[in-house]
Order: structure tokens, then sequence, then C-alpha cells
């Protein structure tokens, strides 16, 4: 019984450890943070898998977003960047508009709030609505609408400062 | 345009993970150390729990909060159409105060329907006498008030950095920050900000403020550590709104949800168990504790009747305090999949 457990257990993390990874990077921008989110979490469902195997994928997401956003308000970071490899700003130098659009949105991007960074990967990266993003929260629909347009309307400026979006499409 | 440029930098950003071997292997240890902390949790519990029933305290159980299985009523189905030049009323004559489509927001403007903000404008609510609306502004920090009959913005000495929610006549906004809150006057453009120390209020996931009588108390869930999984709400704290002193504990074992959570008279709130799971929500007689109703929705809050407007999925649906259905309503196409707010 035990062995059929880890081995289903097993089976989930090949099938599935790559989308949540995928999830996990997209909120910590750094490899080893989002390597250290998603085994904390699968190690979290592991510990009550008897009980959550059949909806395993929605228990382990809800622990990621909710584990990083405690994370972050734990470390009593309001502005946290969780920042790898980014590219420095010379790179815009190559005059090369898309380019340079893109990794200033990118580093923008890095740059918001936990809350906020949560809210753009599960509606722009999962494709989740209002309600299961508010859900997967435990917030209030509401709460992710303005959530979400601060943080468009944060990363408008942000991006705005080095290269104007609309100009430059 | 954004919203592509956005959409592929996001999965741009999530395209550079890759999947490091082993990672099953190290989660099943971690898994193992978290049963065995959580059994030596449990067997304490236990040991705990003989010696309560040793000491001459003894908590009765009220055989009344035991939930009563609701009655299976079927009003009829009301399917209204939206009109964005009219007024739009919910069930129990609840008014559409504004609604998001995207990243456009629009408000009741009660002379002309309903009017779209500046795009720099991002609203978080329109006061329940749709009066204000509590907007942030791309580039700056504070929280503004627009003044919906003049047009004119008070930039408040406030971060806008949260959840905020309105008193239920208006008059005064609660702004959530993730160390303690904000009471906004707009009439008298008066602010206070209060920092609740980790200590006081271990908030479950996120702190969440909510009105809890009138103007004058707020109350925000505290949380229980369970193993290494701060998942249950062990019982709500109320503040004095404008000191920021704690007044008193309720042994309520849920986190107030919605846009007006607490009835009028006081008597009942309405909690979602687990923060981490806000689809079922329950209406909890306050002096008892005894729950009365339970239903599913994406949010949920007291009209002033006593009765409570809910909405799941395209529905909205108004509820007596026992959870009998009193009317049903499908929501037009034009409101859809929309962030809306109602007046309570």
């Amino acid at each position: 019984m035990k062995q059929s457990l880890e081995d289903e257990f097993t089976a989930f993390v090949a099938e599935r450890g790559q989308a949540l990874l995928r999830i996990a990077h997209a909120m910590t921008g750094d490899r080893e943070a989002a390597q250290d989110l998603v085994q904390g979490a699968l190690a979290k469902a592991y510990s009550r898998w008897p009980r959550i195997h059949g909806d395993a994928e929605a228990y382990v997401r809800k622990i990621l977003y909710n584990d990083r956003v405690s994370a972050w308000r734990k470390a009593g970071n309001r502005n946290e960047v969780s920042v790898a490899d980014v590219p420095e700003r010379m790179s815009v130098a190559r005059h090369d508009d898309d380019v340079a659009e893109r990794l200033a949105l990118r580093e923008a991007l890095l740059s918001l709030p936990a809350r906020q960074r949560a809210v753009l990967v599960m509606r722009y990266l999962e494709d989740r609505s209002v309600e299961e993003t508010a859900e997967a929260l435990g917030c209030r629909p509401g709460t992710v609408v303005s959530q979400a347009s601060r943080a468009l309307a944060k990363l408008r400026d942000l991006v705005g400062r080095v290269t104007p979006l609309e100009a430059s499409r | 345009m954004i919203d592509d440029l956005l959409r592929s930098a996001v999965r741009d950003l999530a395209d550079e993970s890759y999947t490091p071997s082993g990672i099953a292997s190290r989660a099943m240890a971690q898994g193992h150390r978290i049963r065995r902390n959580r059994r030596t949790a449990a067997v304490a519990g236990a040991l705990a729990a003989v010696l309560a029933v040793t000491v001459p305290f003894v908590v009765l159980r009220d055989p009344a909060v035991r939930p009563e299985p609701l009655p299976a009523a079927t009003p009829m189905i009301v399917r209204p159409t939206f009109d964005r030049g009219e007024v739009f009323r919910g069930p129990g004559g609840a008014r559409l105060l504004g609604f998001s489509e995207g990243v456009e927001n629009f408000v009741l403007d009660p002379e002309n329907g309903y009017r779209r903000l500046p795009t720099a404008d991002t609203p978080f609510d329109p006061s329940p006498d749709g009066r204000h609306v509590a907007v942030g502004r791309a580039g700056q920090e504070s929280l503004q008030i627009l003044d919906l009959r003049t047009g004119d913005y008070w930039k408040t000495p406030v971060a806008a950095t949260s959840d905020v929610t309105w008193s239920s006549d208006g008059s005064r906004l609660l702004v959530t920050h993730d160390d303690g809150y904000s009471i906004i006057e707009p009439a008298t453009r008066w602010s206070v900000t209060h920092r609740v120390a980790s200590a006081q209020l271990p908030c479950p996931i996120l702190c969440s403020f909510t009105w809890s009588a009138g103007t004058t108390e707020v109350a925000s869930p505290r949380s229980v550590s369970r193993g290494d999984e701060k998942t249950e709400v062990s019982g709500l704290t109320i503040f004095d709104a404008d000191s920021g002193e704690p007044l008193r504990d309720l042994p309520i074992k849920g986190a107030p949800t919605g846009p007006n959570p607490w009835s009028a008279d006081g008597r009942w709130v309405l909690v979602n168990e687990n923060p981490r799971s806000s689809g079922q929500l329950r209406i909890v007689e306050i002096a008892s504790r005894r729950e009365t109703a339970r239903f599913t929705a994406v949010w949920a809050g007291f009209l002033p009747d006593g009765t409570v407007l809910a909405q799941h999925g395209g529905d909205l649906t108004r509820y007596g305090i026992d959870g009998t259905v009193l009317e049903k309503m499908e929501l037009p196409a034009g409101l859809r999949g929309r962030g809306l707010t109602f007046g309570f």
C-alpha cells in the first residue's frame, strides 16, 4: 500500500513537476528559490497524500502561491526583488526595441510585490479567472482585480521609463 | 497591447525553469519529517486533552451548533438585461456600483449610468452610497479618493497597498496593509494608520481587516499553527477603529469574508472557515457561535434587511439567514466574468 502511494506520488511529480516549477519560477525569478518552493509544497502534499492525491495538483498550486506570499509577508518585504541573472540595463543599448521591451518588462515583473506577481502569474501564465485566482489566494475577487490593475499600472510606469510601450509597437 | 507583452514575459520567465533530478525523493523525505512532527503534535494534543478533562472547567458543546440542512427551495430564476445607461439592480434591490472589464473600470453615475474611469486610475472600490471611489494612480504611492459628484481627487496620506472596504454607510474607508490598517474619512479629510505587531495578530496568509460594528470597530482573524502549516482561524480580534487598541476576542473560527460580512444588527457574520479555500461560506450567529447556513460563493455580503447576497459563477442569489434561497438571478452576458461591486 505504502509503496503504491510512493509510486503514485513519484509519477505525479514526474508528470506535473515541470508545470509546477514553471509557476514557481515565474513567481520567484530564481531557479533555486523556485526549486525550494516546489519541493516544500510537494513535501506538504506528500505528508497528506492519502487524503489529497485525488486533487493533488490543485493542493500543491495553492500551497505554492500561499507559501510564496506568506514568506514575503513574514520577511516584512514590501518591495522584495528576487532577481537572479537579471539582464543589465546595458543590454538595452543594443537598440533592439523588442528585446529591450521584453527585458524591461521582465525586470519590472520581478520588482513587483509577491502578491501582485502571484495574481499576474495566475491570470497570465495559468489563464485563471478572477474568481479562481481569488479562491487560490484566499481573497476577494475585487482584490484580485485591484491588485492586477495596480500591477499593470506599475508595469506600464516602470517599462515606460525604459522604452515607451505603445510607441514601439 | 500590454496584455500580450505581459503574457509573453510571464511565459518567458516560466520557461527559464528546469526540472532538477531527485526532487520527488527529497520531497518524500521532507514529507516524512512533516508527518512525524504532526504525529508528535497529535500525541501532545491528546495528552493535553486528557489533562483538560481532569480540570473542573468543562466547555459544554451547544447542540444547536449542528448545521441544519438547507431547505430545498426553488425560487424563480430572474434573467435581467444590462444597459450601461441605467442602474443595474441585483436581488434585494442591491445596486451595482461598479464593474471592471480587463483593465477598464466603470462606476455608477446615478444620473448617467456607468461611466469609464480614467485609465490612470486603478479603482479599489466605490462607496456604498455611490459618492466616492477609492483609487490608486500609476506612479503614486498614496491612495486617492475621487468624489464622483465633483470630480475632485483627494490625495490621502495613506499608502495604497492593499485591500479596502467601505463602511456600510459609505462614510469611512478601511484600508488593510500588510502590518495593520488605516481609516479614512473623506467628508472631513481625516485619516489614521495603525500598525499591528505580528505577535499581536498572527494572520492567516494575509491579514484582512473588516468593519465589525458600524464605523467604530474593525475585526481581523487570528490564525493557529497546525504542524508547519497555518491553515486554521482560531478566532477574531476586534480593534477600536480610531485608536487601534485591541478591544476583545471573539471565538469565531472563521475569517469574515466578502464586502459586507457583518449584519447591520451585529448578530450575524459571514465567515470562510479556511482562508485557503474561499468558496465555502458560513453564516454564524455571533453570540452562540451557531452556524445557520453554509453555501458556496465567490463573495457574499449582508444586505440592510439582514438577508445575504452572494455570487456563484454567473448567478446572484439572495439567502435568508437560515440558508433559504429567497431570490436567484442569472447575470446578463454583459456582466458575466466581470469584477462586480454591489452596494449593500
